[in-house]
């Protein structure tokens, strides 16, 4: 297993000679691994990111406004005038015969069943 | 760690003391850890591959790895340059399998803008014959010789990253340099050895 005595010096220049020439990475690379270091360290602080939160906190209460809107005008419309709402909603199946059939298909699915 | 880059000089720091003031959020850390580790597993990768578009993307892929496994890291763990080493290694290795096609025409020339003198011309013509002998050993063999010889790293860190033994290491670096000579002979007049 053995080197020759000439065959592993110039091997060994070989080597030195490549550690001088080491292949470097862009200064793009560098810059792009260092966003990843920031954008993945713990409690690093993005950016706008107080504002994007608030966005989130303020657009969940009008979404919780809106759903509590159309819950009440439901009620009101259900409650007041139920004879309007139920010719409304079925005038279409006038002409045909169905009943609504609560079951489970295979696929567990609610499905309409014509009698 | 070999650090080769000024700016990753400038901490005395061990890899793995940086990485603990980088999860509770030192900015200073990241880029010292940045300045002193992407060079070393750039090269490795540069070395493995040889192909310099890919060896971006494996690298920039390791570096994020080792962010985000960075708050899981406990201090017994292996040192932080074997694990990033292992990973790169993984990553080199996958990408391989992956684009089984001869590298050895798409070796690029290593970029270099200082002034040319005879022996930094002749260190230079060394360094890419090399470069191209080591594309042409099989992987394993490749990756010792790599890790022992250019990167210097110890046997025993060396089994780690590879997962092998360390005899298994020395007859890799072996049969792998006695290979590179081989490979390497017919050069000798080119490069400029007169012995």
């Amino acid at each position: 297993m053995s080197d020759k005595p000439g065959q592993k010096d110039d091997l060994e220049d070989m080597f030195r000679a490549a550690r001088q020439h080491a292949p470097q990475p862009s200064q793009d690379l560098v810059a792009r691994i260092m966003q990843d270091a920031m954008a993945v360290q713990p409690g690093h602080r993005r950016p706008l990111q107080w504002l994007r939160r608030s966005l989130i906190q303020k657009q969940g209460l009008s979404i919780a406004a809106g759903l509590t809107a159309a819950a009440i005008a439901g009620f009101y419309i259900g409650f007041m005038s139920p004879d309007l709402f139920g010719w409304t909603v079925l005038s279409g199946f006038e002409n045909a015969d169905y009943e609504i059939s609560y079951g489970f298909s295979s696929g567990l699915n609610m499905f309409w069943e014509e009698v | 760690m070999m650090d080769p880059t000024p700016d990753g000089m400038m901490s005395d720091e061990s890899d793995e003391a940086l990485l603990v003031r980088y999860i509770s959020g030192d900015t200073a850390a990241a880029r010292l850890l940045t300045m002193r580790l992407t060079p070393v597993i750039y090269a490795y990768a540069y070395r493995m591959l040889g192909r310099s578009s890919d060896v971006d993307d494996i690298v920039q892929d390791a570096m994020l790895r080792l962010w985000k496994h960075a708050p899981k890291w406990r201090q017994d763990e292996a040192k932080v340059s074997t694990w990033l080493y292992r990973v790169t290694s993984n990553l080199c290795i996958d990408h391989m399998r992956k684009k089984k096609h001869d590298t050895i025409d798409q070796m690029p020339e290593i970029e270099d803008d200082q002034p040319l003198a005879e022996d930094r011309l002749q260190s230079r013509h060394q360094s890419q014959a090399l470069h191209q002998a080591l594309l042409e050993l099989p992987g394993r063999q490749r990756q010792a010789v790599i890790l022992r010889h250019l990167d210097g790293l110890a046997n025993p860190q060396i089994a780690d990253i590879m997962d092998i033994s360390v005899d298994a290491v020395e007859s890799l670096t072996s049969r792998g340099k006695r290979r590179l000579a081989e490979l390497l002979s017919d050069k000798k007049e080119v490069l400029g050895y007169v012995r």
